[in-house]
């Protein structure tokens, strides 16, 4: 176990899953939740790769990386995936990070799109080799951290 | 694999293979064959910047197809990845963590980056000339070129100025360092001016969350400096966040405050710079004189989109559907320099609009219909290494001329010591795995 997810576990330890992600001062805007369900359903839905490709910037190119404390979704049960999300788009269950504001658009086909696509991928193993940092660094942006 | 532009398949070399192109792209202008035959593997699509929309189009479009030529046109052997760039200016990362190259575009996934400046298009014969010299023939353009720094947007102020005495800073490289330089070598007692933006410009909440590490940063070398935002707007994103903690640990909206934030309306809207006295100067004649000056202007379309005639006023006109060009046929355009209200120009939302972008072109080449757009937003940021903040946005289609149907929601405040933290490793976490998304 990595550094990071140490950190985590202690974290989450000490605070609790339970919390709710509608705090007082979140503010919401555009469309209503069921403004946006009546639009997803005037047009054909999105494809499954597009649907789940739109979650690579944090959980790796199509959810296959394991990188520090974002998991990945590639390789999960396609039920457990449902489950989960599910829980996500009910307020008293919500991921207080992100997962609860970004599930509760998401349509309910949607999510099972998702899942069956992501439920056929493979992980990549969490401590992957890196590819060879071969950048060239120009003079201007050596910089001296310890000089602080 | 010993030469890493030869092609895996064919064995060919790139520019073996941009000849083949040229010829059989040429061979069905003589046939008097429409545009739209082509076989999935002879089909050439050209991508106009290697930055997160045009690597991220590159690399996705191999993903959905094993065949089709792709070549990314980009003058910069590496690239500065944007996301994270702030935390360059207190030290807390390096430039160098931000670098990457296109090694394992071109040899993994088979991608031809060419290291040129992409000059004009000729939309009657589909070419994209160079700046080099060369002229590639392309069946789909891909146009990504982030945007303009409109300098001269803010009177007595340029380029030249950015690059010497008056970092801007907005796009990360020399400006940063210098931005950085500027501010640790400020004088005891120093004021820090930071002129935020009218609306629409990349990432929006960055000049806040680097008001907030500059502050950090003063907090510990320089106590009694101050830190003074201009804004040419009435409120920011994430605002509901930064004030709070500004409040906490800068004493925001006391008398002794370091942080200062005056909106538009009070007066905020810098104009004008005087270089010769260092000072900004507001719409309503207020001079302020800063010891560090980080103007931050405004933004129009990258002028490679300006002259080829991809843009009505400052911006690109896009069908939503699947972002293509609303005055040429066979061109795309994403990134910061669409006109893509209300999707913020985000790099998150870059890279989303190129998937949306390489599923049309992939569904036409292999002759089906087109599947809808779907984008997602989940933009992240910092006020700091023990606080971190995100909101949630979709956007979905909403026919054929209308703008896309936007839903957002923005976290507010945490209180929580523990939750702040834990946001603060997501947006963290967000920024290398989404660079290791797009480059590797």
């Amino acid at each position: 176990m990595n550094k990071y997810l140490l950190r985590l576990f202690f974290i989450l330890s000490s605070i609790g899953f339970s919390n709710s992600a509608l705090a007082d001062d979140d503010l919401t805007g555009g469309l209503s939740l069921k403004e946006n369900f009546e639009l997803a359903k005037k047009f054909p839905m999105p494809s499954p790769w597009l649907l789940s490709a739109q979650c690579s910037a944090c959980h790796g190119t199509l959810g296959t990386a394991f990188n520090e404390i974002i998991p990945p979704l590639a390789g999960m049960d396609k039920q457990e995936f449902i489950k989960k999300m599910q829980e996500y788009k009910t307020a008293d269950a919500s991921n207080f990070i992100v997962m609860g504001i970004i599930a509760q658009p998401i349509t309910d086909e949607e999510i099972e799109a998702m899942a069956g696509f992501f439920a056929k991928l493979k992980p990549e193993p969490l401590n992957q080799e890196k590819i060879p940092r071969d950048v060239v660094v120009p003079e201007w942006a050596v910089m001296n951290k310890e000089s602080e | 694999m010993s030469n890493k532009y030869r092609d895996k398949k064919t064995g060919i070399t790139r520019r073996e293979i941009l000849k083949v192109l040229g010829v059989s792209a040429l061979s069905y202008g003589f046939l008097g064959a429409s545009s739209k035959v082509y076989s999935k593997s002879t089909a050439h699509i050209v991508i106009v910047g290697g930055g997160i929309g045009g690597a991220t189009a590159a690399k996705y479009l191999r993903l959905l197809n094993a065949d089709v030529k792709i070549t990314i046109v980009e003058p910069k052997s590496q690239y500065i990845f944007c996301p994270g760039s702030n935390e360059v200016i207190p030290g807390w990362i390096t430039l160098e963590d931000l670098m990457v190259t296109y090694t394992t575009l071109k040899t993994h996934y088979r991608i031809n980056v060419i290291q040129d400046k992409a000059q004009s298009i000729n939309f009657d014969k589909k070419q994209l000339k160079l700046e080099g010299g060369d002229t590639l023939t392309y069946h789909k353009l891909i146009v990504s070129p982030g945007p303009t720094h409109h300098y001269e947007g803010i009177e007595g102020f340029n380029k030249e100025l950015a690059e010497g005495a008056f970092p801007s800073a907005y796009s990360a490289g020399k400006q940063t360092m210098n931005l950085r330089n500027q501010i640790l070598s400020m004088k005891k007692g120093g004021t820090i001016i930071i002129s935020s933006p009218e609306d629409p410009y990349r990432c929006p909440p960055a000049p806040y969350e680097r008001a907030s590490y500059i502050a950090t940063m003063l907090k510990d070398n320089n106590p009694t400096a101050k830190l003074l935002i201009l804004d040419s707007k009435d409120d920011f994103i994430f605002s509901n966040n930064y004030l709070v903690y500004w409040e906490k640990h800068f004493g925001y909206g006391k008398a002794d405050s370091m942080i200062e934030w005056v909106s538009k309306k009070k007066g905020g809207n810098v104009v004008k710079l005087d270089a010769s006295i260092r000072a900004v100067i507001t719409s309503n004649g207020d001079i302020h004189k800063g010891d560090v000056i980080n103007i931050i202007p405004p933004e129009k379309a990258a002028s490679f989109a300006l002259q080829n005639n991809l843009a009505e006023g400052d911006w690109c006109p896009v069908d939503f559907f699947d972002f293509s060009s609303l005055l040429h046929d066979d061109v795309y355009v994403v990134g910061d320099s669409i006109e893509g209200d209300p999707m913020p120009k985000t790099g998150y939302i870059a890279s989303n609009q190129a998937r949306v972008v390489v599923q049309a072109i992939n569904d036409e080449l292999h002759g089906r219909e087109v599947g809808s757009p779907f984008i997602i937003n989940d933009c992240v940021a910092m006020a700091g290494q023990d606080y971190g903040m995100a909101l949630a946005e979709t956007f979905r289609y909403a026919g054929k001329g209308k703008k896309l149907g936007e839903r957002y929601h923005i976290l507010g405040a945490e209180k929580n010591k523990g939750k702040q933290i834990v946001r603060q490793q997501v947006a963290e976490n967000w920024q290398r795995t989404f660079r290791k998304d797009v480059f590797e």
